[in-house]
């Protein structure tokens, strides 16, 4: 089959009003008849890269060639009409329209206002017959299945007439049925002459659907293949790259302790029954950093939900210095000094109206250095949080600041200042550099060493594999709900092992001895 | 005891159940529209009280009750915008802003109507028009059909017509597909190209011109004159019924007539030695009792889905 | 300059800005409907200051909106939506008025019975919709409003069935005790003791909630109510006594305004002090001293308007225009708001 470029990318450059670079010098062409799958680690740019495909964002430098021509859009609706269409990993969906009604919606047949959605009626069953979808169109979508609302989803996007399609992660939500389904639908639409542009990260995935490979690291294109030329190995080295390395032996202090966190084989059961957690069993000791590392969506929100309270376990049982807390509320456990360090800062880690003050003491306010029976000790709070700026090297105005005036450094700055102040027995992470300036990163890297050599057992959730590395005392890899490999000594492990694993590429052999 | 149930089991009744419903209907309808694009019309009961008051105004100056209705509902819908407009663009907290409006519109009638007649109370010094009666041909010969459903005002009708036009706005045109996609999935309407502001303010818009025509039969149907206060809850009644309704254009009108019901029946009991405020208040019992019914259903689902 | 000085310096322009384009508005509105609009305007703004009974309508006005006003602002403030004090303050009225129309002779224990029960009965009414509230998140605002009706009717028929006064024409109660009643405290006005009750309140309200672990609780839950749950507060608890306590003040309300000026209870539809409650929490940004302070700005500009329209063409009721022109002002953030974004973004730079 002849190729032929239908879309091309000319130094695409993409920054942020707040100096973020999300890409830069891309460049890309996509070819009629091929898959083209965008791989990358979170944070690499994919989306923002994407959003500017689609019409959500402008690039701030570089063009885009439709078909030879310059173009530029100003909607998602410019980029539609282009024949550009985007499967959102968030399902675009009304849950109470029927499929046909939101296959039409936005583009609906009426006359004089009134709806005619039965005049486009056969198109779209034609459109099924062709692409082979197997849909009844008067179902309303609550009731389908998530395969089948993917098919929804894809059936608009070609109700729109586009030549190009992006999916964003879209076996993400699917069961290996479904996953196969939609391969063997993708096929069909390349050879439909269509353009298949496919994100993801499960490079085995990738390798088994794609015509050619674009890997993408911190915002920048690193290369393009022809995937029958490549092995996943070679595409995982370099999506995680040579990255800023933190080294931190030299803080780390010999410590022994007793088990802190014991969890013994959890399962956690989702809302669609499905079995997010399974038979989890593993310690945290005091004076040792744990991390959990995975690809996104391999059960780490659910275990973190589990451990802090937010969810409620299906089966097993959580010891928290040998009491069993998986049935306590929040409050009980922090009292048993659990601290938390929240993924997402704004939504849960802070109150963006409320001063640095009356954010640095939420989780601490009743204990008697802050407060009395009744009344706060306004004079402490003030101390603690002078002493903690301090610490912490929180850049405001003073503790009056409103958290909506800091940076995101210095916000998260505030968080983790707020949950290690109470030195507690057991502190889960989460994403602790997220979004965080390298300075600012290392200095929380080198607090929760301090943490750790003061006894706290720490369970940090990264998805930066070099954090992990250099901050951990022992990784444990997440991978479908399941834990696939203990890893001691990580440090001295490759990114690429560790890749390996975090992929479900290799599997540990279970419970090899333990032991330090 | 007897005579108060005969009093309700009479053709009379039924018509009078019909004539104070239709305020609520239409409260309730212009509700419904609203919340379907995710804004409750908090100001209803402003808009309403505006509406009853240009109605009499506009009809006395111009001598045409016609054209009185049509100011008063352009002035309903003017007001409703306005509330979406300080919602959706200047980002003023909805309850709020519509506490603020309906507190406005409340002492602001006063003041016009002062300006207009030196009274307070009501309109009873301009000569305002009110909108005719029907009566319906073939109806009319029917002796007990005769006594319910004809020889009512114009407006009573409509209320009822309008319930089956937002239904079919709601559910046949594509401004009824883009309110309903807006409510309730916006990132997904807006993804299809739907400007999702300019939906909820026509949505706003159309609930001002329903609850608007509520204000209006009050003021030129039920009565022939405004009067200081005589929209009296109606509005927030409309936004009770539509809330118990989950803004679904069949329950929402049970909910609407249930306590139209109940209002006639306290009227009627005036006359007896029940307690008319006692009876008044079952609908309001009713509503509490059906959200709090809703709310623990979606608490527990949720439990067991966590 | 730090931020809280930065913040208090831009709210005091603010406030400025927004009294300015007030004045300017209600000039304009003279303008407009009256025929002598100076004279009217210069009523308005100084009618009140020109005698001591002026003075004392004012702050006799001021009294129930400054505690609807409290009590809404610390629902507000703790991010609940509930309209519930407008049915508390007529139901808490006939609670306070059957204490206050027996012949007990207990001397002014009464008076203290009377207040109590009126507060004890707003915060079990309110306990009502804060907890379908907390405990299923049911709306607040479509329940309380429901309540509003519901406490209506139930005060409506105590005072015909109970409470009615069998000599008089309307449905009034039976005549107060004397010990049952409010003492003035300033003479030459109404002002009654009640006044004292609103400054006691008022400083315990800014106590509890700047002061307190409690008060401390409730605004982490306004800000962000994940935040709040995230780190250990409890929901329910926080929501339940935010709403109980501010039925109490309601309540406690209530009865001061009708022990304090009346004779007997004369109500025959709702006050009205809910929505003005709301009203002013919302000019007092929800902290109680500006509630207060905006209760007070509020009785003053009505009593402005009530001295004009005695003495020219123009109705009490262009109060309404003044107000509206203030309180979305207010609330909608539009004033000064480049000002302001200006000064963060200058300061920013400064840092770098």
């Amino acid at each position: 089959m002849e190729s032929k470029k239908v879309l091309e990318l000319y130094d695409i450059e993409k920054i942020y009003g707040n100096g973020v670079v999300a890409n830069k010098e891309i460049n890309i062409a996509f070819e009629k008849n091929e898959i083209h799958a965008i791989v990358g680690e979170n944070g690499a740019g994919k989306t923002t890269l994407m959003k500017m495909i689609f019409g959500l964002e402008e690039p701030t430098k570089g063009k885009i060639l439709l078909n030879g021509e310059e173009i530029s859009f100003k909607s998602p609706l410019d980029a539609a009409q282009m024949g550009i269409g985007m499967v959102h990993q968030h399902f675009m969906l009304v849950p109470s329209f029927t499929i046909l009604e939101n296959i039409l919606l936005g583009r609906e047949p009426a006359s004089a206002g009134i709806l005619k959605l039965q005049k486009e009626r056969e198109n779209v069953e034609a459109l099924c017959r062709e692409y082979q979808f197997d849909l009844n169109l008067d179902d309303r979508v609550e009731n389908l299945n998530v395969g089948n609302k993917q098919k929804v989803e894809i059936l608009k996007v070609l109700y729109q007439k586009a030549d190009i399609i992006i999916l964003d992660e879209p076996t993400a939500v699917l069961t290996p049925q479904e996953t196969e389904k939609l391969f063997q639908q993708l096929i069909l639409l390349k050879g439909m002459g269509k353009t298949i542009i496919f994100i993801s990260h499960k490079l085995n995935e990738v390798k088994q659907i794609s015509d050619r490979i674009t890997v993408l690291r911190k915002g920048r294109v690193i290369s393009t293949h022809i995937t029958a030329e490549v092995e996943a190995e070679q595409i995982s080295e370099l999506m995680i790259g040579r990255r800023v390395t933190y080294s931190y032996e030299e803080l780390r202090e010999k410590t022994s302790g007793e088990v802190v966190l014991s969890v013994e084989h959890m399962t956690y059961r989702n809302k669609d029954g499905k079995e997010a957690l399974k038979d989890i069993d593993f310690q945290v000791k005091a004076g040792e950093i744990v991390g959990i590392v995975g690809v996104e969506g391999n059960g780490q929100t659910e275990l973190v939900d589990a451990l802090f309270g937010y969810k409620k376990i299906t089966s097993g049982a959580i010891l928290l210095n040998g009491t069993d807390i998986s049935k306590m509320n929040i409050k009980s456990r922090r009292n048993l000094g659990l601290s938390y360090i929240p993924e997402d800062r704004m939504v849960q880690g802070s109150a963006a109206d409320g001063n640095i003050r009356e954010n640095i003491i939420s989780s601490f306010y009743c204990e008697p250095s802050v407060s009395g029976r009744v009344f706060m000790k306004n004079q402490a709070v003030s101390e603690v949080t002078d002493e903690l700026i301090g610490r912490f090297d929180i850049l405001c105005n003073g503790a009056d600041s409103k958290i909506s005036s800091l940076s995101g450094g210095n916000i998260q700055k505030v968080v983790f200042a707020r949950e290690s102040y109470m030195s507690g027995r057991l502190m889960i992470a989460e994403q602790p550099t997220r979004g965080v300036d390298v300075g600012s990163a290392s200095l929380i890297h080198k607090a929760l060493i301090k943490l750790r050599n003061e006894g706290t057992a720490i369970l940090m959730f990264s998805a930066d594999l070099s954090e992990a590395q250099a901050v951990c005392d022992k990784i444990l890899v997440l991978y479908s709900g399941e834990i696939k490999a203990e890893l001691y000594e990580p440090g001295r492990i490759t990114e690429k092992e560790i890749g390996l694993y975090m992929l479900g590429l290799k599997q540990q052999d279970k419970k090899v001895s333990g032991g330090n | 005891m007897n005579n108060i149930i005969s009093h309700i089991f009479n053709v009379e009744f039924i018509g009078v159940i019909l004539r104070l419903s239709t305020p609520l209907l239409f409260a309730a309808m212009g509700n419904v529209v609203s919340d379907r694009a995710g804004v409750t019309n908090i100001g209803m009961e402003g808009s309403m009280t505006l509406a009853a008051f240009s109605g009499v105004a506009i009809s006395a100056y111009t001598g045409s009750a016609w054209l009185g209705a049509a100011g008063a509902v352009a002035v309903s819908i003017l007001f409703s915008c306005f509330l979406g407009y300080l919602n959706l663009y200047l980002k003023t907290n909805i309850i709020m802003a519509g506490i603020a409006l309906n507190t406005f519109a409340a002492s602001f009638t006063v003041f016009l109507l002062y300006m207009l007649t030196g009274q307070k109370a009501n309109s009873a010094a301009i000569a305002s028009k009110q909108l005719p009666v029907i009566r319906i041909p073939v109806i009319e010969k029917i002796p007990v059909l005769k006594e319910i459903l004809s020889g009512h005002n114009v407006l009573v009708y409509v209320s009822l017509l309008s319930i089956a036009a937002v239904y079919f706005l709601l559910n046949k045109t594509r401004l009824g597909m883009h309110i309903r996609a807006v409510g309730e999935n916006e990132t997904a309407a807006s993804s299809v190209g739907i400007r999702t502001k300019k939906v909820k303010m026509e949505a706003l818009g159309i609930s001002g011109l329903i609850s608007g025509l509520g204000g209006v039969y009050m003021s030129m149907g039920y009565l022939s004159m405004f009067s200081n206060g005589m929209i009296a809850g109606r509005g927030w009644i409309g936004i009770a019924a539509s809330a118990m309704g989950r803004a679904k254009v069949i329950p929402t009108t049970i909910s609407a007539f249930l306590f139209g019901v109940f209002d006639s029946v306290s009227n009627e009991m005036q006359l007896g030695n029940i307690s008319a405020e006692l009876i008044m208040t079952l609908p309001y019992f009713a509503v509490m009792a059906g959200m709090v019914i809703y709310s623990v259903k979606r608490t527990k689902k949720e439990q067991k889905n966590a | 300059m730090s931020d809280k000085r930065l913040e208090l310096k831009f709210e005091m322009m603010k406030t400025a800005v927004v009294v300015l384009i007030t004045l300017v508005v209600s000039f304009l509105v003279f303008l407009i409907f009256s025929k002598e609009p100076v004279y009217s305007f210069q009523l308005l703004l100084a009618g009140p200051l020109l005698s001591i009974r002026n003075l004392g309508n004012v702050i006799e006005a001021a009294l129930p909106i400054a505690f609807a006003g409290i009590s809404t602002s610390l629902l507000f403030k703790s991010g609940l939506f509930n309209l519930g004090a407008e049915g508390i303050f007529y139901f808490s009225g006939i609670v306070a008025t059957a204490v206050a129309v027996q012949p007990l002779h207990i001397g002014k224990i009464q008076l203290l019975l009377a207040l109590l029960a009126a507060a004890l009965a707003g915060g079990a009414a309110a306990s009502i919709s804060g907890f379908f509230k907390a405990k299923y998140d049911a709306n607040e605002l479509v329940i309380s409003l429901m309540m509003n009706t519901i406490l209506y009717g139930f005060g409506f028929y105590i005072l015909k069935t109970k409470l009615k006064d069998l000599d008089s024409v309307g449905v009034v109660s039976m005549p107060f005790a004397e010990n049952a009643k409010l003492s003035t405290i300033i003479p030459g006005t109404r002002i009654s003791s009640g006044l004292i009750i609103l400054i006691v309140l008022t400083a315990l309200m800014w106590v509890l909630l700047y002061k307190t672990k409690y008060g401390y609780a409730m605004r982490i839950t306004g800000y962000n109510k994940k935040f709040a749950v995230y780190s250990g507060m409890n929901f329910f608890v926080i929501t339940l006594m935010v709403h109980i306590l501010s039925g109490c003040i309601a309540g406690l309300g209530s009865a001061v305004e009708i022990l304090g000026i009346s004779d007997r209870f004369t109500w025959s539809a709702l006050p009205g002090y809910g929505f003005d409650g709301a009203l002013v929490a919302m000019i007092g940004r929800n902290h109680p001293i500006g509630s207060v302070f905006a209760a007070l700005g509020l009785a003053y500009l009505r009593t402005g308007c009530m001295i004009t329209a005695r003495n020219t063409d123009v109705p009490s009721e262009v109060a309404c225009i003044v107000e509206i022109t203030l309180v979305l002002l207010i609330t909608s953030d539009i004033v000064l708001r480049r000002y302001k974004q200006k000064k963060i973004m200058e300061r920013g730079r400064g840092d770098e």
